[in-house]
């Protein structure tokens, strides 16, 4: 859920909670204001009966329904302030009791007690109750709107440069020359996150660039000595002194060298490739080069008596370093070939669209999507170093190919998007 | 043992060696320019067994004093020396108009270096690690382009070769080999008598961009298919396999 829908919903859960306490309090307050206002209505109406009284009307003609003046007989009655109470009071148009407010009060004029009663129509809760609660939620959908509205507007302005921010670290790529730079912004939050980013960012860019440098030298600096070893080796396996049993273990320590070496040459390929240093762009005519391959491989295609089975449109071309269509193409034909069974099938087709190597051959032992990593390889034992898919993934990375590897029916499947 | 300086290895025994192979039938000069002193070590140890006068040099000074003073057939030229760069040795020869060849050696497999080499006169260019019966064999190729103008046979016994058309002859009867038979018959001769690994072999024929895993079984096949075609015409079986390591020419 997004921040700000997530904020509405609280503000108004909690403005909905903040409505219904306040409309209790409105309403005993108006309640109140009402009863008081009445109260002092009544008060009024008294003192005009009082008057009245005094100027002799009879108490006849002052009774009505909601006043009666009693004059009282008895001894000594005693005066008395004015009581309010509240009362029902049977209506006689609506048939039913409706509240009311009553005024007591026995009150000497001239001599004479009188024990008057005036009452009058309150208004009633419910009448307070329903038009407060329509009032408050005309009030409540209103603020709604607003709030909804005003969140809209403001969080553009307000989270823009947080969106900015995010929009800069989806583009970072630890590869980038440049460290990232924010544009200015005056909160004081996003000014916070975008310094911590920029910080973190070049130092894992710093990081990411020693690292690379070492494993490019380590990669270098391992060659001299692996020939060196690997000459005394060779010279040792000349000279004819040794027995069987150390030949074999020259030789064993001399096969490790070799594979260690080539392990070095393939990622320092994979590292050159990386930084882009073959640059030799230019149109190669891929059928052409494809065909080349094919003729190059023929002999080991035929030794391992497989069928190979081609549909090379002509002309296909496309833009790139031809080292490294070649090291794409070798590396796999090459699989197609050594990932084989004894009479199994190879199946080219390249058109415009791109290139699909199909063969024959056993399961893979490796899920298909971890077919391009590192390392990975579905016999460990073995001269491969599981490194030639991964330069094949790379050689595709930085011309934006498009690869993918499946697996059905007894068929591996490698198929490469070229631009078109 | 090894210091800078001459290393002329044609001791007794070797000059018998010299007497009774006549395939041996030239003392080639090569300078080694390495600053690394096992790995010149190793070169010049596998070199002056096919009776070469091998002379080193550790530094882009010592290459240069060296060229000014004697003439070579060939140079091992490492690029990446301790107090310069060794292309500019390159330069230093095509100022003295003489008909060296250049072997470049680096640990660099760089394409950069490679073409800057190959511009300036250089005749191959070798990634480090090598193995030194591809660094032989490059060595003897340069050598012949350079002397004979291409035109010079390789002559093994009864076997004949014309590097310029490919032509393959035993006993005056032409065999046809395949492209990879041919490379690899051509490295046999020219690494006679010594032990060729397996590794060496694929390698030389496939480059270096080829994973080994699988190669092996080919080389067998390839050298087989190679003695077949030799026997068959006449020729005898030179090539002897030392199980489980590799071959030999002898």
């Amino acid at each position: 859920m997004k921040l700000l829908v997530k904020l509405t919903f609280y503000y108004l859960v909690i403005t909905l909670v903040i409505f219904g306490l306040g409309g209790v309090m409105t309403f005993n307050i108006i309640r109140q204001t009402v009863v008081l206002e009445l109260d002092r209505y009544l008060r009024h109406e008294l003192r005009k009966v009082y008057a009245a009284i005094e100027q002799d009307v009879p108490i006849n003609a002052l009774n009505r329904s909601n006043l009666q003046i009693l004059q009282l007989q008895e001894d000594n009655p005693i005066e008395t302030g004015i009581t309010m109470t509240d009362t029902v009071v049977y209506h006689i148009y609506l048939k039913r009791n409706e509240p009311n407010r009553k005024a007591t009060v026995i009150k000497e004029i001239k001599g004479n007690y009188y024990h008057i009663t005036i009452f009058d129509q309150i208004v009633e809760d419910d009448d307070i109750y329903d038009s407060l609660v329509v009032g408050l939620s005309r009030m409540y959908i209103l603020l709604t709107i607003v709030v909804i509205l005003s969140g809209l507007i403001l969080s553009k302005k307000l989270l823009d440069p947080f969106e900015a921010t995010l929009r800069k670290i989806k583009t970072f790529h630890i590869q980038d020359h440049q460290p990232l730079e924010f544009p200015k912004t005056h909160t004081k939050e996003f000014r916070n996150l975008n310094n911590f980013i920029t910080l973190m960012t070049t130092k894992a860019r710093h990081d990411y660039l020693n690292l690379k440098e070492f494993t490019e030298n380590a990669a270098h600096e391992m060659q001299t000595p692996l020939a060196i070893a690997k000459g005394k080796l060779e010279l040792l396996l000349e000279s004819s002194q040794l027995d069987e049993e150390q030949i074999h273990m020259v030789n064993s320590a001399y096969m490790a060298i070799n594979k260690l070496s080539r392990m070095g040459n393939s990622l320092a390929l994979l590292t050159k490739i990386e930084n882009m240093e073959f640059a030799n762009l230019r149109e190669i005519n891929f059928s052409e080069m494809l065909e080349e391959k094919l003729f190059d491989f023929r002999e080991l295609i035929e030794m391992r008596e497989i069928r190979l089975k081609t549909e090379i449109e002509p002309e296909v071309k496309t833009v790139m370093d031809p080292m490294l269509l070649d090291i794409l193409l070798t590396n796999l034909l090459q699989n197609a070939i050594r990932h084989n069974i004894e009479n199994g099938i190879i199946d080219i087709h390249l058109n415009n669209k791109g290139l699909t190597i199909k063969n024959t051959g056993h399961p893979p032992v490796l899920p298909p999507e971890q077919m391009f990593e590192r390392f990975k390889k579905n016999k460990q034992s073995g001269e491969s170093n599981g490194l030639g898919l991964s330069i094949v993934k790379k050689i595709c990375e930085v011309n934006q190919f498009v690869i993918r590897y499946d697996y059905h029916s007894d068929w591996h499947e490698v198929s490469l998007g070229i631009r078109g | 043992m090894f210091k800078a300086g001459y290393y002329t290895p044609f001791t007794g025994t070797l000059q018998t060696l010299f007497k009774k192979k006549t395939y041996i039938c030239f003392r080639m000069k090569v300078l080694i320019v390495e600053d690394n002193l096992q790995l010149s070590e190793n070169i010049i140890t596998y070199l002056s067994k096919e009776g070469y006068i091998c002379t080193t040099a550790f530094t882009y000074y010592e290459a240069v004093d060296r060229l000014l003073s004697f003439s070579y057939d060939i140079i091992v030229l490492d690029i990446m020396l301790p107090d310069g760069d060794g292309l500019e040795v390159l330069r230093e020869l095509k100022n003295q108009k003489n008909n060296t060849g250049v072997i470049i050696s680096s640990a660099k497999n760089s394409l950069d270096d490679k073409l800057r080499g190959l511009d300036l006169g250089a005749d191959d260019y070798i990634t480090k690690p090598y193995h030194l019966p591809e660094l032989n064999a490059r060595v003897k190729a340069i050598y012949r382009r350079r002397n004979f103008e291409g035109g010079r046979l390789i002559i093994f016994n009864e076997i004949n070769i014309n590097p310029d058309i490919f032509e393959v002859k035993v006993n005056e009867t032409p065999i046809i080999l395949t492209r990879k038979e041919y490379d690899l018959l051509v490295y046999f001769i020219a690494n006679r008598n010594r032990v060729l690994t397996k590794q060496s072999i694929a390698e030389h024929l496939w480059g270096d961009h080829m994973d080994l895993a699988d190669s092996f079984d080919f080389v067998y096949q390839h050298i087989k298919n190679l003695r077949k075609k030799i026997t068959q015409a006449g020729g005898n079986d030179y090539i002897s396999t030392i199980y489980g390591l590799g071959y030999r020419m002898s």
